[in-house]
């Protein structure tokens, strides 16, 4: 082989080097069909290293598709998407937090336990979990502020403590590109700012994040750029630029009012098909 | 001493002393098998792919007549066969996944006891495939079961966390590179042989009870994977034991003991389990609706 990769065997799997001068993420064409409907079509963009992007658009936009996509648990129909330089089913590196609703809570496992899965791929298929790996794991509650909650079974977590927890999942893993699927839907707004603000300490560690939100807001004020998503790429970039009315009205459809208000604030709100309202104040 | 002598009387025969030991050894192996069956809601793969072993028994039968030997393969041959069979046809098809699983065990089925009717003893050796013998088990089939029950224990032990995983969030399984598909089918294929080494005892119709009373009691204690396989295979060897002593003095079927044994420890679990049972929940429902 080309050297770029270790050694892969069937229980350690490919890994990826990541290739200095490489960007992060690179998507170009990128087109996912699913049957005969098309989800996503020609997406292009690129992301650099350690930023936060947020994901918005109606429901049925593709987010959680382009997410999945950029994961490498879809295939995509054309185009491609590259982490490191490289096709990310090579890839380690890329912790997918799912939609809470993936997951059965009543399954017999700890807060601890799901997040010493982000170490399964560090100490191996066939080895226990070594000094270090537990280390990890109380590092990444703590960071989170759920040591406390170790021992406690998966369903007697409250919605934000089961977002967090998949939060420390993800740093358990030392994960360098974050894909989150609409953490803050659902929650309430202490537990909206806890996660935005552990959100915001990824920073740090120059981890990058890319999340779907129905928040405008927050996508606006939290992130440093917006990628509007309606099937197609409709804008990207920073949020004043992307979150302007005609683009809004492109993405959103007969679905968007736009109201002029004084001194040059512009007040939208959508209705998205399934009752989420999006507002964003500027 | 009555007592004593109550329980040690059974043990002076070989045949019961070979029958608590198959009980004991099929009611462990499938306790453990059985959680994964009762936590990725496989409870109706489980009782299709039993059934789907019937005519692989039959041609055995008919070619190699009564020898158990040879039965056993014939049945580990059809079982690995149906049971990847099934995975896959369950992934791709035009109806629904439970109806085209219905639809094949159904016919599989039919044909077995089509096949066997051509036999003149019939009528017995059909009973003897749907319902267990577990006090005809012989030194050989200890052996087979011992075996390839211990062969699946260590799978499960050794995979302990891909499978854990695979089965808890099989998107994320997917995103740190497991093999999934590979895991899939394992459990699949352990699923099948934990079905043949307890064909013995319980026989095809009570197979699905095996395999999820057990763990689905333990899932109303358990709060812990390893606890609950535990707890399962704990409940499973009691059950046996249990189930074979009622047989013995009550002249019951010992499948069937085995099974009423199982469920009636399910029916007290979920009565009486701390959490999960309904008294439990009754008395939460109650402190809070109630309140001062």
């Amino acid at each position: 082989m080309s050297g770029r990769r270790q050694p892969a065997t069937f229980f350690t799997g490919p890994y990826a080097i990541h290739r200095p001068g490489t960007k992060v993420l690179a998507v170009e064409g990128l087109t996912v069909r699913y049957g005969g409907h098309t989800a996503l079509e020609g997406i292009t963009f690129e992301v650099h290293r350690g930023e936060q992007v947020a994901i918005v658009g109606p429901n049925g936009a593709g987010k959680s598709t382009l997410l999945k996509a950029i994961a490498g648990i879809i295939v995509p129909a054309e185009g491609e998407v590259k982490v490191y330089g490289d096709a990310p089913d090579r890839h380690v590196c890329i912790a997918y937090v799912p939609q809470r609703s993936a997951v059965d809570w009543r399954f017999p496992i700890t807060v601890a336990d799901v997040v010493m899965m982000g170490r399964l791929r560090k100490h191996g298929l066939l080895r226990r979990a070594r000094r270090e790996d537990h280390e990890k794991v109380r590092e990444a509650l703590a960071r989170v502020g759920m040591e406390a909650l170790a021992h406690r079974q998966i369903g007697e977590l409250s919605g934000g403590q089961q977002q967090r927890m998949f939060i420390a999942r993800a740093l358990a893993q030392e994960a360098s590109l974050m894909l989150m699927d609409e953490p803050l839907t659902g929650l309430d707004i202490p537990s909206q700012e806890q996660i935005l603000r552990i959100l915001e300490q990824l920073r740090e560690q120059e981890v990058t994040l890319l999340l779907s939100t129905h928040n405008l807001e927050h996508a606006a004020d939290r992130f440093d750029r917006v990628l509007l998503l309606r099937r197609r790429l409709i804008a990207f970039g920073r949020a004043e630029e992307v979150l302007r009315p005609d683009l809004l009205l492109e993405a959103y459809g007969g679905h968007v009012r736009v109201v002029p208000m004084a001194e040059d604030r512009l007040l939208t709100v959508a209705d998205s098909c399934c009752g989420h309202g999006e507002e964003v104040a500027r | 001493m009555t007592i004593l002598n109550w329980l040690l009387e059974p043990l002076h025969y070989a045949f019961m002393q070979r029958g608590f030991l198959a009980a004991v050894m099929v009611g462990i192996v499938c306790a453990v098998v059985g959680t994964y069956v009762v936590l990725r809601g496989m409870a109706f793969f489980g009782d299709a792919l039993a059934h789907s072993i019937l005519p692989g028994i039959a041609v055995g039968y008919l070619v190699n007549g009564g020898d158990r030997g040879a039965l056993f393969w014939w049945s580990l041959g059809t079982a690995i066969l149906a049971a990847l069979g099934i995975g896959a046809v369950s992934r791709r098809t035009q109806v629904k996944e439970d109806t085209a699983i219905g639809i094949i065990f159904a016919g599989a089925f039919a044909l077995g006891i089509a096949l066997i009717s051509t036999v003149r003893s019939y009528s017995v050796d059909l009973a003897h495939f749907l319902f267990g013998d577990v006090l005809g088990v012989s030194t050989g089939d200890l052996w087979l079961t011992g075996i390839f029950g211990g062969l699946i224990l260590l799978t499960v032990l050794a995979f302990y966390e891909p499978f854990l995983v695979v089965s808890f969030d099989p998107i994320f399984a997917r995103t740190i590179r497991l093999p999934v598909d590979f895991f899939d089918s394992l459990l699949l294929v352990l699923i099948a042989i934990a079905i043949v080494v307890s064909l013995q005892t319980v026989g095809v119709a009570l197979m699905v009870a095996m395999l999820i009373t057990p763990a689905a009691t333990a899932y109303l204690l358990a709060r812990r994977l390893p606890v609950m396989m535990g707890v399962a295979a704990l409940l499973a060897s009691l059950a046996g034991i249990i189930g074979l002593y009622l047989s013995y003095y009550f002249s019951v079927a010992s499948g069937a003991a085995i099974v009423l044994v199982s469920t009636l420890f399910f029916g007290l679990a979920a009565l009486f389990a701390p959490r999960r049972g309904l008294i439990a929940e009754w008395r939460r429902s109650r402190s809070q609706t109630g309140g001062r």
